[in-house]
């Protein structure tokens, strides 16, 4: 493994059942890197995601990640322990907790913690990059928009300082202007935090402006990779997901 | 009217006790959606440590009620680990069955060691009245049992809003997958609120029996299960408060049922019990206090 890598995928295959979603991909995270996950629906995206994060069980190859304190094998590790090796994982759908309050998902995110005194600064900080939450720190999550529960989820995930993001589809479901706004914030956020993020998305034209690389899945195999700029030149990616 | 006083009177004692159990109920509810069946048979063998401890050996009547509570939730906590934990806690089916089955099979043991004799447990309270209110007479014992499950439903609501394990589960409660992404431990969570509940059900199985006017045999906790469980349901199973204001309602409806419907015999009291709940759960589907979950996706 080269130097500053985080995560390190060789071969990793994962399957529902008889049903293989992913077949033998091979990719890398470097430290800091933002790096877009690209594909169709089914194309094993989400699979991916929840490969590193232990939420299937049926997973083959190797998967290497290497936390603060070593690396170690995500292979058979449970979701809560991924969490406690700093992976935070923002689910398709966000993953909110729809009755605790806008304040009660942020702390629920700091769970792995025991520094008091940085958690409410912490919670602070994500109350003044998202005001809106401030706004609601009271209400139930579940009350708030789309794009709201979005800016939440993403500041809960922070929460937990996390070395590894996981974004399932930020995009899904939300209006233009709202996503616009979305990766507008993700991306102030990356040059503010440092965090590395694997973030999956049918939308590449936007997933690819705000990252360094990308891997376009298609039925489950690594089938394109390249840094940001190369992809979006691609003719095939243009046809496949940029529609032009 | 004294009669009616003191007849409220009992519905309240009783009630409160139907509360205590539902809260024992509600509190495995919120966590993983099912009802622990075997609740009221578990807080049977609760109150038959306190009769072991306390008449068997001589034990203060209030240290073995509480090692009592100690030892019902370590029980309660090996029995979700050694049962229940084994199964994918959003399946909920083998759950059930499998609380139905350890609801057998504790009862089936309390028969083996302690037969069918009733046997007595000195009352936890001072016996005697409070206060008299003409011939009608409120109990120390109603007191002490409303002012126990309140206290109860106090101390649980502070835990769940204040402290960390309160958070956790009450985001266990919210949603499990997520749960397990901000890294807790949902079967740990589960296993704590299992503890909770038999404890909670041991202290209030042993204030059930500790009325000088009621025993203690195998039989004791069935009838009150089954209120209990009226009583969470009647309160919006996810509702604390509710389960509080359930088991006052049923406890209330049948003591002034039996008192005053003379058609109805005593025998029925259960069955007029569930007519009440059939019939706000009409009017209020989620019960008293259930709130309809709002979700924007």
């Amino acid at each position: 493994m080269t130097a500053g890598t985080v995560l390190a995928a060789e071969n990793l295959s994962a399957s529902y059942g008889p049903l293989q979603a992913l077949r033998e991909a091979s990719f890398r995270l470097g430290e800091g890197e933002v790096v877009a996950l690209l594909g169709a629906n089914g194309a094993g995206k989400t699979t991916t995601l929840r490969a590193i994060t232990g939420s299937i069980v049926q997973v083959t190859g190797s998967l290497e990640y290497t936390s603060e304190a070593g690396a170690l094998s995500l292979i058979g590790t449970a979701p809560a322990d991924a969490a406690r090796h700093g992976i935070a994982h923002v689910p398709q759908g966000r993953g909110t907790f729809t009755d605790l309050s806008v304040e009660d998902n942020l702390r629920v995110g700091a769970m792995t913690r025991r520094d008091r005194g940085e958690i409410e600064a912490d919670l602070d900080h994500w109350f003044a990059t998202f005001p809106r939450l401030k706004e609601r720190r009271r209400k139930p999550a579940g009350n708030l928009s789309g794009g709201e529960q979005q800016m939440l989820a993403v500041a809960r995930a922070m929460m937990m300082r996390p070395r590894l993001l996981l974004l399932d589809e930020p995009s899904l479901g939300l209006a233009p202007l709202v996503v616009a706004d979305l990766f507008a914030t993700l991306g102030r956020l990356r040059a503010e935090l440092g965090v590395t993020v694997l973030l999956v998305e049918q939308n590449a034209n936007i997933a690819l402006e705000l990252a360094d690389r990308g891997y376009v899945l298609e039925a489950g195999r690594i089938v394109l990779e390249g840094t940001a700029a190369d992809l979006m030149a691609k003719d095939e990616i243009q046809k496949a997901y940029l529609g032009q | 009217m004294d009669l009616f006083i003191a007849r409220i009177f009992d519905g309240i004692a009783t009630g409160a006790l139907y509360a205590s159990v539902a809260l024992s109920l509600v509190l495995i509810y919120k966590a993983t959606a099912l009802i622990n069946f075997a609740q009221g048979e578990m807080a049977l063998c609760g109150a038959f440590t306190v009769y072991v401890l306390a008449v068997g050996h001589g034990v203060n009547l209030y240290v073995a009620l509480l090692v009592a509570m100690a030892l019902s939730a370590a029980g309660g906590a090996v029995l979700h680990r050694v049962l229940i934990q084994r199964f994918d806690p959003r399946d909920h089916l083998p759950i059930v069955l499998v609380t139905l089955g350890l609801l057998l099979a504790l009862n089936a043991l309390a028969a083996i060691v302690f037969g069918f004799e009733p046997r007595r447990i000195p009352s936890v309270f001072p016996r005697g009245n409070a206060v008299a209110f003409g011939s009608a007479s409120l109990r120390w014992y109603t007191l002490g049992v409303l002012a126990v499950s309140v206290l109860t439903l106090v101390g649980l609501t502070l835990l769940l809003r204040r402290t960390r394990i309160g958070l956790s589960f009450r985001a266990v409660a919210n949603t499990i997958d997520s749960a397990q992404l901000v890294g807790i431990r949902v079967n740990r969570v589960i296993g704590v609120s299992w503890a909770l509940a038999a404890a909670i059900g041991t202290l209030a199985a042993t204030l059930y029996v500790s009325d000088p006017l009621r025993q203690l045999d195998t039989g004791v906790m069935e009838r009150v299960l089954i209120f209990a469980a009226a009583a969470a349901v009647l309160g919006g199973l996810d509702s604390l408060w509710g389960s509080l204001a359930g088991g006052l309602t049923l406890g209330l409806t049948e003591s002034l049922v039996i008192g005053y419907v003379h058609w109805v015999p005593p025998e029925l009291g259960m069955v007029v019990a569930l007519l009440v709940l059939v019939l706000v759960l009409v009017w209020r589907p989620n019960g008293l206090f259930g709130a309809a979950s709002a979700a924007r996706v």
